[in-house]
């Protein structure tokens, strides 16, 4: 616990010598008396000498240590969580601005029929909400990924990276890109946890063959799992559903994308949300799953503990200062 | 002011043994001379006064031989005053300053022995010097005075003398001499500085040292009547501080103690100085005197009512 301690300045400790001052040097003024002889011993006194003694001594050292500048320093405390890592990878594309399909169509109230997106944040906060044993990253992507958040506990952080998607999205659907950059980041740490890459997307996009052997491989290298929240908009077609023939990985690439999903080895679990509660009864069925234990190390900021020690030095001050007031240094007769 | 005028109360002292002196005094003495105490009775022929012839027992004496009666001598007395001169004695109660010196008063010849109300053991001392002076010189009696610490302080040291400015004399060599200071260890030498003749002994100190140095003083002075004289300041017991926090160091010995001055600890000191006054009393009474304990101011009717105590 001592390697936690630091100081500022090192060369002011030098002056904890003058700590010791207090045990040859009590600053009292002297009454002579013929007879100490005959002084009773009295234990208060012996007592009351010792403790003003050791205040004086505390106090020098309350003073040097709070002149050296006495902190905390930034720390890792490790912690055991009976959660997964869950890399959220959301989809920031343009399509996810619009709405939903099936029932909520037939609504036009703004408030009812939310955007993808929306909905999507909305019920991830929800999630995250109820899974506080587990760590949560977040990153975005459409035409290229963006790293929002690492796995982290905290729950204002994920909050407001969660409200940091709220922006009008852009662009295409780079979903290997994402999962690379998810990828990426589970590389070279140590296994802790359950790892689960979930990603949120409303469409697909062709992946080309050299790049699906790549993910293939960083996924079982990374023992990573994978969940897909499909969220299908109005006229999008069903991931489950092969496609007529004529359709390439090009013109329906969900279906293609799933397929391929299927064929990298890791479990992998796919959802087709049609609308808010679809998409919350999915996450739900992914939070079910994975539940191990898991261990991280969360980082503590470095505390600085000079305003303790001048608050301790000056409540020592007040009580050598009610000492010297009630000392006698004349005889009353 | 005239002489007359001040001339203190008188200690009248008595010792109930026979002095061995040879110059007439008021004492009942060894030798034969003209005293008032009956000694037996002696041929006219070896002592030729024919006023003292008694009658009766010239009758009844079977050799037919004219007696007379014979006297002890009156003589008179060596009485010492031997001081205790250690740094305890410089006790001042009410005017403890900070850097711990007493405000002795060296350099200030003029003795003013009423003026001052905050007695201190070395005023005590002049005041008993003074006052033996003139009970000394009225029964022609010599007084003499010696001041030890850790040995003899020669320029205190005053020879018996037979006279009534003897304590003004001391008293004047008190006043200008230093602040007492150093051990007590030389009141076991001033027995050689008396002499043999027996004396009457006022051995003044107030006893602030193991009470077996205090038991080897008086075995050194187990030759002569020794009157031990006690003086303690109620400063230094009864007066403390009441509330407070005190650091006291001891004159002598330099040792400190911060204490916390409150109720409590002053009926402890209280009661400790009353187990020492006991302790004193037992020590002095083994050596054939209890002594004469003076708390402030020496009270010469307390003494006289001491000595009249100790002749029953």
């Amino acid at each position: 616990m001592i390697s936690a301690l630091g100081f500022d300045a090192p060369a002011v400790l030098w002056l904890l010598v003058l700590g010791l001052l207090p045990l040859w040097r009590h600053g009292q003024s002297i009454l002579r008396h013929p007879a100490m002889l005959l002084m009773p011993e009295d234990r208060w006194s012996r007592t009351l000498a010792w403790a003003l003694r050791l205040i004086g001594m505390l106090c020098v050292v309350a003073l040097v240590l709070g002149m050296a500048g006495l902190h905390l320093r930034q720390s890792e405390v490790e912690r055991v969580g009976h959660g997964a890592h869950i890399m959220v990878v959301l989809d920031r594309s343009a399509s996810m601005n619009d709405d939903f399909a099936g029932k909520y169509i037939q609504s036009t109230d703004v408030a009812q029929n939310p955007s993808k997106l929306k909905a999507a944040r909305e019920v991830l906060a929800k999630f995250i909400e109820s899974r506080q044993q587990d760590l949560v990253g977040l990153i975005t992507f459409s035409t290229s990924p963006v790293f929002v958040l690492p796995l982290t506990h905290d729950q204002v952080a994920l909050k407001a990276a969660l409200d940091s998607a709220e922006a009008q999205g852009m662009g295409f659907t780079a979903v290997a890109r994402g999962l690379g950059m998810a990828l990426d980041y589970f590389k070279g740490k140590p296994v802790t946890g359950a790892r689960l890459i979930l990603l949120v997307s409303d469409g697909g996009a062709h992946i080309d063959s050299q790049t699906q052997d790549r993910i293939r491989s960083w996924f079982a290298s990374e023992h990573a799992a994978l969940a897909w929240i499909y969220i299908r908009g109005t006229n999008s077609p069903s991931i489950f559903v092969q496609p007529g023939e004529g359709d390439d990985a090009a013109s329906a690439p969900e279906y293609f994308l799933h397929e391929y999903f299927k064929t990298l080895g890791v479990p992998y679990q796919a959802y087709e949300a049609e609308n808010p509660r679809a998409l919350e009864a999915a996450l739900r069925d992914v939070g079910k799953m994975h539940n191990l234990p898991s261990h991280y190390f969360e980082k503590q900021p470095r505390r600085d503990l000079a305003g303790i020690c001048y608050a301790a030095a000056l409540l020592l001050l007040a009580l050598l200062y009610g000492a010297k007031r009630m000392e006698i240094s004349q005889w009353h007769a | 002011m005239s002489l007359l005028s001040s001339i203190p109360e008188l200690i009248h002292y008595y010792v109930k043994w026979r002095a061995n002196g040879l110059r007439s005094g008021a004492h009942v003495g060894r030798i034969a001379g003209s005293g008032s105490r009956f000694r037996g009775h002696g041929p006219l022929l070896d002592n030729p006064d024919p006023r003292r012839i008694d009658v009766r027992a010239t009758a009844r004496d079977p050799y037919r031989r004219l007696l007379v009666k014979m006297y002890q001598q009156n003589v008179s007395l060596p009485v010492w005053v031997v001081a205790d001169w250690s740094a305890s004695m410089a006790f001042q109660g009410e005017q403890g300053t900070r850097d711990g010196q007493p405000q002795h008063s060296a350099g200030n010849p003029v003795s003013q022995p009423s003026a001052r109300i905050d007695a201190n053991k070395i005023e005590v001392i002049a005041d008993l010097c003074e006052q033996l002076a003139w009970s000394t010189w009225r029964m022609a009696d010599r007084l003499g005075f010696i001041a030890c610490n850790d040995g003899i302080v020669r320029e205190l040291q005053v020879p018996a003398r037979c006279s009534r400015l003897q304590g003004s004399a001391i008293r004047h060599r008190l006043m200008q001499a230093p602040a007492p200071q150093g051990g007590a260890h030389g009141l076991a030498s001033a027995a050689a500085e008396i002499g043999r003749e027996r004396a009457l002994v006022f051995l003044v100190t107030d006893a602030h040292y193991p009470l077996a140095e205090l038991q080897k003083v008086l075995q050194s002075l187990s030759g002569h009547d020794v009157v031990p004289v006690v003086l303690w300041n109620s400063a230094e017991h009864s007066a403390l501080p009441r509330w407070g926090f005190a650091r006291f160091r001891d004159a002598e010995t330099r040792q400190e103690r911060l204490l916390w001055c409150r109720p409590r600890l002053q009926q402890k000191i209280n009661a400790a100085y009353e187990a020492r006054r006991e302790a004193i009393a037992e020590v002095c009474a083994q050596w054939g005197r209890l002594p004469f304990f003076i708390s402030d101011r020496l009270q010469a009717r307390a003494l006289t009512h001491y000595f009249m105590e100790s002749a029953r």
